[in-house]
Order: C-alpha cells, then sequence, then structure tokens
C-alpha cells in the first residue's frame, strides 16, 4: 500500500515529475481539441475529457492523494498511448493518421514519461511505506 | 490545506482550465481558409444531385472511409477541421486522385504533413479513389463557369 501521508522525498519527486507530464499530454490534448479536433466525433470529446481528467489527478497529487494520483494517470495516459496507436494503424472511431506531427510527438514523449514516473514514483512510495512500517 | 497547496492547486487549474476553454490556443488551419458562398454550396449541391453513379459512390466513401473527419465539404455536410476543406479547389478528378493516393506530395500552408494517411492507394483501391475523385471535383466546382466570378479565397488546394 502507499504510504499517502509520507510518500518520501524521491517518491514525491518522481510524483511530481509524473504531474508535469500528464499535465503537457493534458494541455497538448485541450489545444488540439481547440485545432480542429473538436469537430471529430467521439474522438475530439474524449479530448477534451483527457484535459480535464489529466486535471484532476494533477490536483489529487497536489492534496497528497497519491494512490488515486498514480491509478488516474495510468488510466489515463495508458489508454491515450494505445488510442494513438490505433488511430494509427486501424483506425480509432474512424479516424486514422498517417503520421507523427510535434503536438501528437510530445503528447506521446509526455504520456510514456507520465507512465515510467507514476510507476516509479508509486514503487519508491511502496518501498518507503515498507521501510517505515519496519 | 496549506498556503503552498493552494497556490499549486491555482496554477493547475487556472493553466489547465485557460487550455480546456480555449483561451489563446488559436483556431484550426481550416478556419482559417475561405468557406463556400450560399450560392456556391447551392451549386455544389445541384451538381452532386446531377451526378452519376461514380460521384454518388463517391459521396457514400467520403462518409464510409472517414474523409468527412477531417475534410469539409458544405455541400454534403462534412465539416472535418484538421485538413484543408474540398470544396474550394481548383484541380481536376485526375488531380485530386493524385492528391489521394500520394497526400504528401503538395501540403497546403498551415497543415501538418503528416496527418492524412498515405496508404489509401492500397486501401481503398483506384475505382474508389476515383470516385472520391469525381465527387470532390464536382463538388468543388472546378469546372463550373463561374469559378471565375465566384473563386474569391481559392487557392492551391493542397492536401492535410
Amino acid at each position: 500500500m502507499l504510504n499517502a501521508s509520507r510518500p518520501g522525498a524521491p517518491a514525491l519527486g518522481l510524483l511530481a515529475l509524473a504531474a508535469l507530464a500528464v499535465g503537457v499530454a493534458g494541455f497538448e490534448h485541450a489545444r488540439l481539441f481547440h485545432r480542429g479536433y473538436d469537430h471529430v466525433e467521439i474522438v475530439g470529446p474524449l479530448f477534451i475529457l483527457n484535459a480535464i481528467g489529466s486535471t484532476v489527478v494533477i490536483l489529487m497529487l497536489v492534496f497528497q492523494r497519491v494512490w488515486l494520483f498514480v491509478l488516474g494517470a495510468l488510466s489515463i495516459v495508458v489508454p491515450s498511448l494505445v488510442s494513438i496507436y490505433v488511430s494509427h494503424t486501424l483506425g480509432f472511431f474512424g479516424l486514422r493518421e498517417g503520421g507523427y506531427d510535434d503536438a501528437m510527438t510530445l503528447i506521446i514523449a509526455a504520456e510514456i514519461a507520465a507512465t515510467v514516473l507514476a510507476l516509479g514514483g508509486a514503487t519508491a512510495a511502496y518501498l518507503n511505506g515498507r521501510t517505515a512500517a519496519r | 490545506m496549506s498556503l503552498l497547496r493552494a497556490a499549486l492547486a491555482a496554477i493547475v487549474v487556472l493553466v489547465m482550465g485557460t487550455a480546456i476553454l480555449g483561451i489563446g490556443m488559436g483556431e484550426a488551419p481550416a478556419q482559417r481558409q475561405s468557406a463556400p458562398t450560399a450560392a456556391q454550396v447551392a451549386a455544389a449541391e445541384q451538381r452532386i444531385a446531377a451526378g452519376g453513379a461514380t460521384i454518388r459512390a463517391g459521396r457514400q466513401a467520403f462518409t464510409e472511409d472517414g474523409c468527412d473527419r477531417c475534410h469539409s465539404i458544405a455541400a454534403s455536410g462534412a465539416d472535418g477541421q484538421l485538413g484543408p476543406r474540398l470544396d474550394a479547389l481548383d484541380e481536376d478528378a485526375d488531380d485530386i486522385a493524385e492528391s489521394i493516393t500520394d497526400p504528401r506530395d503538395d501540403i497546403a500552408d498551415g497543415f501538418p504533413q503528416e496527418l492524412m494517411p498515405t496508404d489509401y492507394a492500397q486501401g481503398l483501391g483506384i475505382q474508389r479513389i476515383r470516385s472520391l475523385a469525381a465527387f470532390i471535383a464536382a463538388a468543388s466546382g472546378e469546372e463550373d463557369e463561374d469559378d471565375e466570378q465566384s473563386g474569391k479565397g481559392r487557392g492551391r488546394s493542397g492536401r492535410g
């Protein structure tokens, strides 16, 4: 179980960086929504939901709901990465994309970073909690 | 709640809220293109309605193959904004078919080069691409005699 009250400095650092990465990806999703994706059925609303969800999970970390932040962040960025892959291969709700522009590349990098950092932060917080319990 | 947490939360809400509301986010490149006039749309609707089986098949393919997700054609109700609008082209059906099969050959200004898939030639087949091209040409009115007069705002089509 994650130690929410005392995640430890290394864990907190990793989780803060994860929150920053989640924020970058969410911000880019919101920007793309207003730059044309708002006219794409289903995919457009998912973009804005991504941004809203990202805001909520970042606030979870701000208010020390560590495990909710980790679960929330992973439940946003992992499906988002899968969706991007599917939209470039089979098509995602009818939308097919042929390549990765700068915005999409930034989102992918941020979401991969968020995944790694959130998992790393969760692991560090878990280990810190076990050490403190002894 | 500590002051630091409150300040952090306020910054997060301010930055993300601004993006979510679209403040300062700009606009889709397609929105900078001139939309056809009501008369041009009506003329395009007539050309499409009077078109043959190829144009009808192209109109159907335009929706079925997801072209309408990214491109606008007012006469057919398509309002995609990710790529350039296709009812303001100055290309004939052959050039349009070439644009579908090789979309990165000539990109319209302001549109990302990478978005449109390059495998339509394999995925759709030449007949379906010809139908699509015929429909788009009919919608854009390339051969319309009023082009000279009503062509304000039209430019090189490019592809998105």
